[in-house]
C-alpha cells in the first residue's frame, strides 16, 4: 500500500496534519492514484462495453470480432432490442419478466429493510437472555446452503398453493370466503417468492445494521429517554434518521441481491409468464449460446438499467455518510 | 425527572417527546388485542388446514410461530423480542423449518418413486380401479366443450355409437341423424362419370381406366400423372404402386396380369383384360361392380350422395312453379344476380358480338375468369374468332376458333418470352405485337370489323365445344335453367347440376338458393368449390358437401362439443382426462375406466382391497395377488441402496408409487462407502476452501484499495468513478457470468481471440484445470470487488475522525494509521460480512454452474466430477444431475454434512467477532 492511499484513510479534518506535504508530492500522488483508477475502470467496464457492443450489433452472434458494429442504417443498431422487446414477445414475454423482477425486488427490499432494522435495533440496544445465542443462531442459519433447502421450500409453497382448495374442504363453514388470494403466496407467484426472500434477509443484514447501531453512541438514546421518549420514539425520531445512510446501503444491496437472485426463483417460478428477468434470460441464452447472443446482450443491458438507476438515485445517501456532528450528539 | 407535557425541553431543540395519554393508551391496547385475535384466528385456520392436508410439520410450525408471536406481544418482559417478531416469524417458517425438514429428509428415502407419505400412497392405490374381463369395452375419442367440460365418443364392438357426458349414462347415437352418409366401402366408383372416390382421404380420381375380360371388370387409376397408380382387379387386394420402378415401367400387376402398354403409358391390356374405350356405355354392367378383398380396400359401384341441406326458416320447393314469372333474383356477392333462363350445354361458348365478349361456360372451375375479349377475322365468307382472356396484358395464350374445327388453345410466347415460330409455320398466324397479342392475319383470315351474325357462324366444333351467339351481361354471374335443373357460374365457368330453391316461411316471395354439383360428370378433381347456399343477405360456400364419409367416420362436432384436433388440444385433453380419470364419465357405480390408449371399459371397479391390520393390498384383477408393506429397510447383498417403502409381492414388481419411510443413517453411511463420492471428495474439498478464501481475499483487497483511493476528496469526479466501478455489481450475477463465459469462450470468445491475436497463444480457459480455476477467480474478483468497495467505503465513513486526530497528535505515520486504526476498526464492522462472503463463496453454486459447470472433468472418477467443482455443485450433480432421478434424501444428507463443515468454520471465526464486538462497543 502506498502512502497516497494511506493518507486517504482519514477525512477532511486530517488535512491539517498533511500540510507539510509539498504541492509536487501531492501532484505525483494524485496522478499515481488516477492511473490506478483508470486501470480499475477499464477492468470494470470492459465486459460492459462488450455487452453494449454485442447488443447493438445486428449480426447478433458471439463470434463477431469487432466491437464496432458495421451498419448502414442507424436503426439496425436496435435490431436485437426490437426482437426482444417487440417482435418475439410470444416466445419471450420480456415485459412480464421485467415487471415481475421489479415487484419482487422492491417489496422484498422495503419490507426486508424494515424488519431487519427493527431486529438490529433490538440486538444493539437491549440486553436480554439468549441475545448472544440468537445472534450466533442467525449467523449459523445463514450458513445453511439454501440451494438444497429448495426441496423443502418448494414443498412448503406447494402446500400453501393447496390452501385455497383445502380450507373450504376442511372447514365448510368458511367456504363462503374466497380463499384464492392465498395462491398469491404459493408456488408460481411473486408473493411466495418474496416470503422466501424475506426469510433469508434477517441473517447478514441484521449483523451489518447492528454494527452500525452499535457505532451510534448510546448517549443519544439515553438523553432522549431522559426527556421522556419511548423506545419507538427514540428509534423513529432519533436513530432512524442517523442510520438512514446505512439503510440505503442495505436497501441497495437487498434490491440488487433480490433482483439478481436466480436459483430460488428458477425453482419456485414455473410458468414462463411468472419468471423473473434472471430466470428468463438464463433460459433464453441456454437455448443457443452463439445464435442468440445479441438478443441476450440486449436483454442483459435492459436488465441492468433499473439496478443502476436505483443505485444512482440512492448514491448520495450511501456515500454521503453520517455527518460527523450528528454522531457526536 | 420525566416530563409529561408536550412542551418538554430537549437538547435537540425542536424534538419533543410525549407520553401517551390514558384514553389513547386504551384505544391502542384494544386495537392491539383485536389485531392479535384476527391473526390468531387466521393462524388457527391455517393450522387446521395444513393438518387436514397431511402437512403435520407445517401445521406444528405455524402453531409454534403463533404461540411465539402471542407471547412476545403479550409478555412485557419480552419487550426486546417484540421488535424482532416479524423477522423471527419469517426465519422460523422459511429458514428454520426448511432446515428441520431437510434433516428429516436426510434420514428418509424421499426421492422420485417415494414422494408421498404412506397414508397418501394407500389412498392412491385404493382409489385405483380396473375393468373386469367381462366388461363392455368401447373405442373412445375425446370431445370438448370448454377447458373443463369433456365428453367421449364411444364405439362398442358391435359398431354401436354412444356419447358419454360427465356423470350421466352414455347415450346411444343414431348415426343416420349425423348429417352425412357413410360409405360401405373405402372406394366408390361412379360408372356414370368414371370417377373414383376414396372416402378415407376424401380424394377423387377422374383418370380411371376400366378394363374388361368379358364378364368382370378391373380398374387402373393414374394418380398424379402416372407416377403412382392404384389398381383394382378381381381376386387381388387393391394396391397402390409406383408406376416406374428403377426407371422401368410396371410390367405386371399380379399373377397372370402382364401389362401391355398402349398410348400415353396407359395399358392396352392387363392379362385377359382389355381397355374399355367408353366405360359410360357399360354403366349398367358396372353398376354391380364390387372389387377388393377386405372392407378397408373395397371398391363398389356407387355415387356419392348429393346432400341437399335444410335451411332454417325456409321450406324447400318441390317444384319451381313459384319461380315461373321470375327472370332475375338478387343475392349478395359472390352470387350477385342470378338470371333464370334456358342453358344450352351443347354449346360451350357464348359469343356476344355487341360486346366482343365470349364466355366459356364450362371451363370447369379452373379458378380463372372465363370471359374472353374477342377479335374477329374473316376470309370474306367465313369467320375466325381470336379470344384473349379479359384484362390480360401481354397474353401468353389465346383461344382460336376456326371454321369446322374445335376451339384450340394457342401459345403466344415460349419459355424465353419470344413469339414461337410454329405460330406462323403451323397455323399461318402472323403475330408481331406481343403487347396486344393480336395477329395481323390468321392464314387467309384478315382482321375485320364486320361482325358475324348467328347464321354466319358456320363452324361447329365437337358437341359441347360449340360457339353460340347470345347476349351476355357481365353482372349476371349465375344462370339457372329451371327446366334442366342446372346452373352455370359464368365467371368461373362452372356447371352445377343440383339446384334447389327454398321459400321463406314468413315471406314466400323471398327465395333461398342451393347450388351443388353432386354428380357432375364433368366435375374435375381440383374443383375449387362445390356448392353455395344463399339466403338473401347471406351466402355460404360449402366445401365438398356431397362427400361420402368413410365407414366409422367421427364428426368434428357433435352437440356443441368439438373433437380434439390440434396437438395442443390433445395434450390439454389427455392431461385433463388423466387428472379427473375416466370414472368422470358415466353414472355413479357404472362409470368408465381406461383400459389402454384406445379403449375404455364399463363398469369400472376398484382393483385393490386394503387390509388395515396386515397392511396388505389384494389385487382383484390378478388372481388376488397380495402386496405387503415393506417398511423395514435392509440392504440386499451387492445393492447400493436399501429397497423399502413399497408394497411388495412375494415375487414380481412392487406397486408404484412407493412411500416415504425412515431409513436411518443410511444416506450418511453411503457418503463414506460410496466409491464415487469418496474418490474426488478430498480434492474438491481443498479447492472449495481455497476458492472461497482466495475469493474473499482478492475481492476485499481490491474493494478496500479502491475505497481508500476514492475516499480522498482531491480525486476529481469521485461520484462518477464510483458509479462506474460499481457497475459490475449492478449487473445481475447470472448474466455477468454468462457474459464472461462468452468472452472467454475458447473458440469464439472475444478475450480469447484478443490474446491470441496479440501473443499467438490460445488460452484453454475451460479445458485446462489451472486456467479454469484462474478464470473462476478472475470472474469472481470482477463480480465481488464492488460489493467490498461499497461496504468498505460505508464503514470508512463511520470511523470517527477524532481517532485519527488523536493518532496524528501521537505522531503515527500513514502506514501505522492504516494497520493499527483503519483496518482493525473496519474489521469490527465488516468482519461478519467477510465471513458471510466466505460462506457465500463456499456455496457459490451459480458461479460454478454457469461459468464452468464444474468442468474440466476429473478423469477416472466413477461419478462425474470436475476440477472446478465445489462441494455444493458436486452435491447437486450427485443428487439431481444423474440419470437415476432425484434423490432428495441423499442430497439432504450431503447438505447437512456441508452445513456442519461450514458451521464449524463459522463458530471458530465467531470467537473473533465476539472480541471485535467488544472493541466496537468501547469506541
Amino acid at each position: 500500500m502506498s502512502s497516497g492511499t494511506m493518507s486517504s484513510g482519514g477525512t477532511g479534518k486530517q488535512q491539517k496534519s498533511s500540510m507539510v506535504v509539498s504541492q509536487r508530492e501531492k501532484f505525483i500522488s494524485l496522478s499515481y492514484r488516477m492511473t490506478v483508477i483508470v486501470i480499475a475502470v477499464l477492468f470494470a467496464l470492459f465486459p460492459v462495453v462488450f455487452v453494449v457492443a454485442s447488443a447493438i450489433n445486428p449480426a447478433g452472434t458471439l463470434s463477431t470480432r469487432s466491437l464496432i458494429p458495421q451498419v448502414e442504417n442507424p436503426a439496425e443498431l436496435l435490431t436485437n432490442f426490437r426482437a426482444l422487446l417487440v417482435d418475439e414477445l410470444k416466445i419471450y414475454p420480456f415485459w412480464n419478466w421485467i415487471a415481475n423482477s421489479f415487484v419482487v425486488a422492491s417489496v422484498t427490499t422495503i419490507l426486508g429493510v424494515m424488519i431487519t432494522a427493527l431486529g438490529a435495533y433490538s440486538f444493539s440496544r437491549f440486553r436480554f437472555s439468549g441475545r448472544r445465542s440468537m445472534l450466533l443462531g442467525i449467523l449459523l442459519i445463514q450458513v445453511f446452503p439454501n440451494l438444497l433447502a429448495m426441496v423443502s421450500l418448494f414443498l412448503i409453497l406447494s402446500q400453501v398453493s393447496r390452501l385455497a382448495i383445502v380450507i373450504p374442504q376442511a372447514m365448510p363453514f368458511l367456504a363462503f370466503i374466497d380463499w384464492n388470494w392465498l395462491n398469491f403466496f404459493g408456488l408460481n407467484s411473486a408473493g411466495g417468492l418474496i416470503l422466501v426472500y424475506l426469510g433469508g434477509v434477517m441473517g447478514l443484514n441484521t449483523w451489518l445494521m447492528k454494527g452500525f447501531f452499535d457505532s451510534i453512541p448510546r448517549d443519544i438514546d439515553e438523553s432522549a429517554m431522559v426527556d421522556g421518549a419511548t423506545h419507538s420514539q427514540t428509534f423513529w425520531l432519533l436513530i432512524f434518521p442517523l442510520i438512514r445512510p446505512i439503510l440505503a446501503v442495505v436497501a441497495v444491496l437487498s434490491f440488487i441481491g433480490t433482483f439478481n437472485e436466480f436459483v430460488l426463483a428458477r425453482i419456485l417460478l414455473r410458468d414462463r409468464e411468472s419468471w423473473t428477468l434472471m430466470v428468463g434470460l438464463f433460459n433464453f441464452i441456454n437455448a443457443d449460446f452463439n445464435r442468440d447472443w445479441g438478443k441476450f446482450a440486449a436483454g442483459a443491458l435492459v436488465s441492468a438499467i433499473p439496478v443502476v438507476a436505483v443505485y444512482l438515485a440512492l448514491q448520495e445517501q450511501i456515500v454521503g455518510g453520517l455527518t460527523q456532528g450528528a454522531v457526536k450528539g | 425527572m420525566v416530563t409529561t407535557t408536550k412542551e418538554a425541553r430537549s437538547p435537540q431543540g425542536d424534538l419533543a417527546f410525549s407520553k401517551m395519554t390514558e384514553p389513547r393508551k386504551i384505544i391502542f391496547s384494544v386495537l392491539k388485542y383485536a389485531g392479535l385475535m384476527v391473526l390468531d384466528a387466521f393462524a388457527l385456520v391455517l393450522i387446521y388446514a395444513f393438518f387436514y392436508d397431511g402437512a403435520g410439520g407445517l401445521s406444528l410450525t405455524i402453531a409454534f410461530i403463533t404461540i411465539m408471536a402471542n407471547v412476545f406481544v403479550l409478555v412485557p418482559s419480552l419487550y426486546p423480542l417484540k421488535w424482532m417478531t416479524p423477522g423471527l416469524i419469517l426465519v422460523t417458517l422459511l429458514v428454520i423449518y426448511p432446515i428441520i425438514l431437510t434433516v428429516q429428509t436426510a434420514f428418509s428415502n424421499y426421492g422420485d418413486g417415494n414422494l408421498l407419505v404412506k397414508e397418501r400412497v394407500v389412498d392412491l392405490i385404493k382409489s385405483r380401479g380396473y375393468v373386469p374381463s367381462d366388461a363392455i369395452t368401447y373405442k373412445w375419442v375425446p370431445f370438448r366443450l370448454s377447458e373443463t367440460e369433456y365428453a367421449l365418443w364411444l364405439v362398442d364392438d358391435a359398431g354401436q355409437t354412444l356419447f358419454a357426458l360427465p356423470g350421466q349414462q352414455p347415450t346411444v347415437i343414431d348415426r343416420t341423424t349425423l348429417g352425412y352418409s357413410e360409405a360401405s366401402a373405402r372406394y366408390l366408383f361412379n360408372p356414370a362419370s368414371s370417377i373414383l372416390v376414396d372416402t378415407q382421404t376424401n380424394t377423387e380420381y377422374d383418370n380411371v381406366y376400366v378394363y374388361s375380360d368379358g364378364d368382370s371388370f378391373g380398374l387402373w387409376v393414374s394418380k398424379d400423372e402416372n407416377r403412382n397408380i392404384l389398381y383394382a382387379f378381381p381376386n387381388l387386394a387393391i394396391e397402390e404402386k409406383l408406376f416406374f420402378d428403377r426407371g422401368q415401367r410396371l410390367a405386371q400387376l399380379g399373377e397372370g396380369l402382364a401389362i401391355v402398354y398402349g398410348e400415353n403409358n396407359i395399358p392396352a391390356t392387363i392379362g385377359d383384360f382389355a381397355l374399355v374405350e367408353t366405360p359410360t356405355d357399360q354403366a349398367e354392367a358396372l353398376a354391380s361392380l364390387s372389387l377388393g378383398l377386405e372392407d378397408g380396400d373395397q371398391v363398389i359401384a356407387g355415387t356419392p350422395d348429393s346432400i341437399i341441406p335444410n335451411i332454417t326458416g325456409y321450406t324447400r320447393l318441390e317444384n319451381f312453379d313459384a319461380l315461373a314469372d321470375i327472370e332475375r333474383l338478387d343475392y349478395i356477392a359472390p352470387l350477385n344476380s342470378v338470371v333464370l333462363q334456358p342453358i344450352d350445354l351443347s354449346s360451350r361458348y357464348v359469343y356476344d358480338p355487341e360486346q366482343s365478349l365470349v364466355n366459356d361456360q364450362q371451363s370447369s372451375g379452373s379458378g380463372i375468369d372465363a370471359y374472353y375479349d374477342v377479335t374477329v377475322y374473316s376470309n370474306g365468307s367465313e369467320y375466325a374468332l381470336w379470344m384473349i382472356r379479359l384484362g390480360t396484358q401481354e397474353p401468353s395464350q389465346a383461344l382460336l376458333a376456326l371454321p369446322n374445327q374445335a376451339v384450340q388453345s394457342v401459345i403466344l410466347s415460349d419459355t424465353r418470352g419470344n413469339i414461337p415460330a410454329s405460330l406462323q409455320t403451323d397455323l399461318g398466324i402472323i403475330l408481331t405485337d406481343k403487347n396486344t397479342g393480336l395477329p395481323e392475319s390468321i392464314g387467309d383470315f384478315e382482321r375485320t370489323t364486320d361482325l358475324p351474325t348467328d347464321t354466319a357462324l358456320t363452324w361447329m366444333g365437337e358437341s359441347g365445344d360449340a360457339i353460340k351467339i347470345g347476349a351476355l351481361d357481365i353482372n349476371d354471374r349465375f344462370v339457372i335453367d329451371l327446366e334442366q335443373g342446372i346452373a352455370i357460374d359464368r365467371v368461373f365457368g362452372f356447371v352445377f347440376n343440383s339446384v334447389e330453391f327454398y321459400a321463406n316461411d314468413t315471406n314466400p316471395a323471398e327465395f333461398a338458393l342451393w347450388l351443388g354439383n353432386g354428380n357432375n360428370p364433368k366435375r374435375p378433381a381440383n374443383a375449387q368449390f362445390a356448392a353455395y347456399i344463399s339466403v338473401p343477405n347471406q351466402t355460404t360456400l360449402v366445401n365438398n358437401p356431397s362427400r361420402v364419409r368413410p365407414a366409422g367416420y367421427i364428426p368434428s362436432t357433435y352437440e356443441d362439443y368439438t373433437q380434439l384436433v390440434t396437438e395442443n388440444e390433445r395434450t390439454a385433453g389427455s392431461t385433463f382426462l388423466q387428472e379427473v380419470s375416466f370414472d368422470y364419465f358415466g353414472e355413479e357405480g357404472d362409470t368408465l375406466g381406461l383400459q389402454n390408449t384406445q379403449t375404455v371399459g364399463r363398469p369400472y371397479v376398484l382393483r385393490y382391497r386394503y387390509d388395515e391390520t396386515t397392511q396388505t393390498f389384494t389385487d382383484l384383477a390378478d388372481n388376488n395377488k397380495t402386496y405387503t408393506a415393506d417398511d423395514e429397510c435392509d440392504i440386499p447383498e451387492g445393492a447400493r441402496e436399501p429397497i423399502c417403502g413399497f408394497f411388495t409381492p412375494a415375487s414380481g414388481d412392487s406397486l408404484s408409487p412407493g412411500y416415504r419411510v425412515n431409513i436411518g443413517t443410511h444416506n450418511f453411511t453411503r457418503l463414506v462407502t460410496d466409491p464415487g463420492l469418496r474418490g474426488p471428495l478430498v480434492d474438491i474439498f481443498v479447492w472449495t476452501i481455497t476458492f472461497a478464501a482466495l475469493s474473499v481475499l482478492t475481492t476485499f483487497s481490491l474493494g478496500l484499495f479502491m475505497a481508500l483511493i476514492l475516499n480522498d476528496p482531491a480525486i476529481p469526479a469521485r461520484r462518477l468513478i464510483r458509479s462506474l466501478l460499481i457497475i459490475p455489481y449492478c449487473i445481475p450475477g447470472v448474466i455477468s457470468i454468462l457474459v464472461w463465459q462468452g468472452m472467454l469462450n475458447q473458440n469464439l470468445g472475444f478475450i480469447t481471440n484478443l490474446i491470441f491475436d496479440a501473443t499467438g497463444v490460445r488460452i484453454p480457459w475451460f479445458s485446462d484445470p489451472l486456467w479454469a480455476k484462474f478464470a473462476i477467480l478472475l470472474v469472481n474478483l470482477w463480480l465481488g470487488y464492488p460489493y467490498m468497495m461499497l461496504i468498505s467505503s460505508g464503514a470508512l465513513q463511520s470511523i470517527p475522525s477524532e481517532v485519527y486526530e488523536a493518532a496524528a497528535v501521537d505522531g503515527a505515520n500513514p502506514q501505522q494509521r492504516f494497520w493499527r486504526i483503519t483496518l482493525p476498526l473496519l474489521l469490527v464492522t465488516l468482519g461478519p460480512l467477510l465471513i458471510g462472503s466466505f460462506v457465500f463463496n463456499f456455496n457459490n453454486y451459480i458461479l460454478i454452474a454457469a461459468l464452468t459447470a464444474g468442468n474440466p472433468p476429473i478423469p477416472g472418477s466413477p461419478v462425474p466430477a470436475g476440477y472446478t467443482d465445489i462441494l455444493i455443485s458436486y452435491t447437486y450433480r450427485l443428487a439431481f444431475g444423474n440419470n437415476a432421478g432425484a434423490d432428495y434424501g441423499y442430497a439432504s444428507a450431503i447438505t447437512i454434512v456441508i452445513f456442519l463443515l461450514v458451521a464449524v468454520a463459522t463458530i471458530i471465526q465467531y470467537r473473533y467477532t465476539r472480541t471485535w464486538e467488544q472493541v466496537g462497543e468501547n469506541v
